[in-house]
C-alpha cells in the first residue's frame, strides 16, 4: 500500500513482503519513507525501515506479537523481520506519526515520520467472543451468538480520527492468515476431529 | 516488473503493460504507484497525472 503523506512531503510505501507459497521467498516487511523530489522524482530519497523483536509490544491482555515461533518447518532461515506483513498506512491529525497495520500478527506499528524511526509494534490482543455477538456457522443462515472462544484482531486497512485531541485509530480486521502457506490455521471442525 | 510502463487512457486510468500493482495514491498532478512480484523487489513508481508519462 502507498500514500502520499497530507502536505506532498513523503510518499509512505508499506512493504508487506509476503511469502510465496512453500516459503521459497519470504522477503522482510518493512515501511518506506520516500522524501519526494517534485523537481526529479526518480530522485526521490527512500528510507526503509525494518522490524525487530526490540520494536514489540505485547497487547494489555498479554498476547505478544506472533511470529516466526508459531510457523512450524516451512521456513529455515525465518527472522523477525520476515514475518512481519505491513498492510496499510493512516497517518494521524497532526501529521507527525503514521500507523501500519500488520495482519498476519495482528499489530500496529506507530512510526515517527521525521525521526523516520519505528516507535512501537504493538499486539492488538484478544477479541473475547463470550462478550460480543458472532455467528460461527457457515450455512448460509444468520445466528448470532455469544460464546467463550477468544480471537484475534487481523487489521488490514485502518484510520486515524481525532477527538477531544485524541488520536483513535479505527481497524477492518480482516482475519486473512496465512492460508496454505503455512501451518497455522486449521478449521475449528477440522480441529476437533483432531482431538476426538 | 521488466518492462512497466505507465499509460494514460482515454478514461484518463492509468494502465500498465506488466506487474504486480497494488496501490496507488495522488497528491496534485503527481501519481505514486507501488509494484511488486513477490521478491525483494517492490517499486515506488511516480507518474505525471496530466501526462500520464513515468517520471
Amino acid at each position: 500500500m502507498v500514500t502520499f503523506f497530507p502536505n506532498g512531503k513523503y510518499v509512505l510505501s508499506a512493504n508487506e513482503g509476503e511469502p510465496v507459497e512453500k516459503y521459497e521467498s519470504d522477503p522482510a516487511g518493512s515501511v518506506s519513507i520516500i522524501e519526494v523530489g517534485y523537481s526529479s522524482p526518480a530522485d526521490s530519497v527512500c528510507t526503509t525501515l525494518t522490524f525487530s523483536e526490540s520494536d514489540s509490544e505485547k497487547s494489555k491482555d498479554g498476547v505478544p506479537v506472533r511470529t516466526h515461533d508459531y510457523l512450524g518447518n516451512f521456513e529455515t532461515d525465518y527472522s523477525f523481520d520476515k514475518d512481519i506483513e505491513s498492510e496499510y498506512i493512516a497517518v494521524d491529525g497532526t501529521s507527525q506519526y503514521a500507523y501500519v497495520s500488520s495482519q498476519e500478527n495482528h499489530a500496529v506499528a506507530k512510526i515517527d515520520i521525521e525521526r523516520k524511526k519505528i516507535l512501537t509494534l504493538k499486539s492488538l490482543g484478544y477479541k473475547d467472543y463470550s462478550q460480543c455477538g458472532v455467528d460461527f456457522v457457515e450455512d448460509g443462515k444468520i445466528n448470532i451468538v455469544s460464546e467463550p472462544y477468544y480471537g484475534l484482531y487481523m487489521p488490514d486497512s485502518l484510520t486515524t480520527f481525532e477527538v477531544d485531541g485524541k488520536t483513535y485509530i479505527a481497524t477492518a480486521n480482516e482475519g486473512d492468515d496465512r492460508g496454505e502457506t503455512s501451518n497455522l490455521s486449521i478449521r475449528i471442525s477440522e480441529f476437533l476431529r483432531t482431538i476426538a | 516488473m521488466k518492462n512497466i510502463n505507465g499509460q494514460l487512457t482515454e478514461d484518463r486510468k492509468i494502465t500498465f503493460d506488466q506487474g504486480d500493482v497494488n496501490s496507488v495514491s495522488v497528491h496534485g498532478d503527481l501519481v505514486a504507484v507501488a509494484a511488486s512480484d513477490k521478491t525483494a523487489n517492490g517499486r515506488v513508481y511516480f507518474i505525471n497525472a496530466d501526462s500520464g508519462e513515468r517520471l
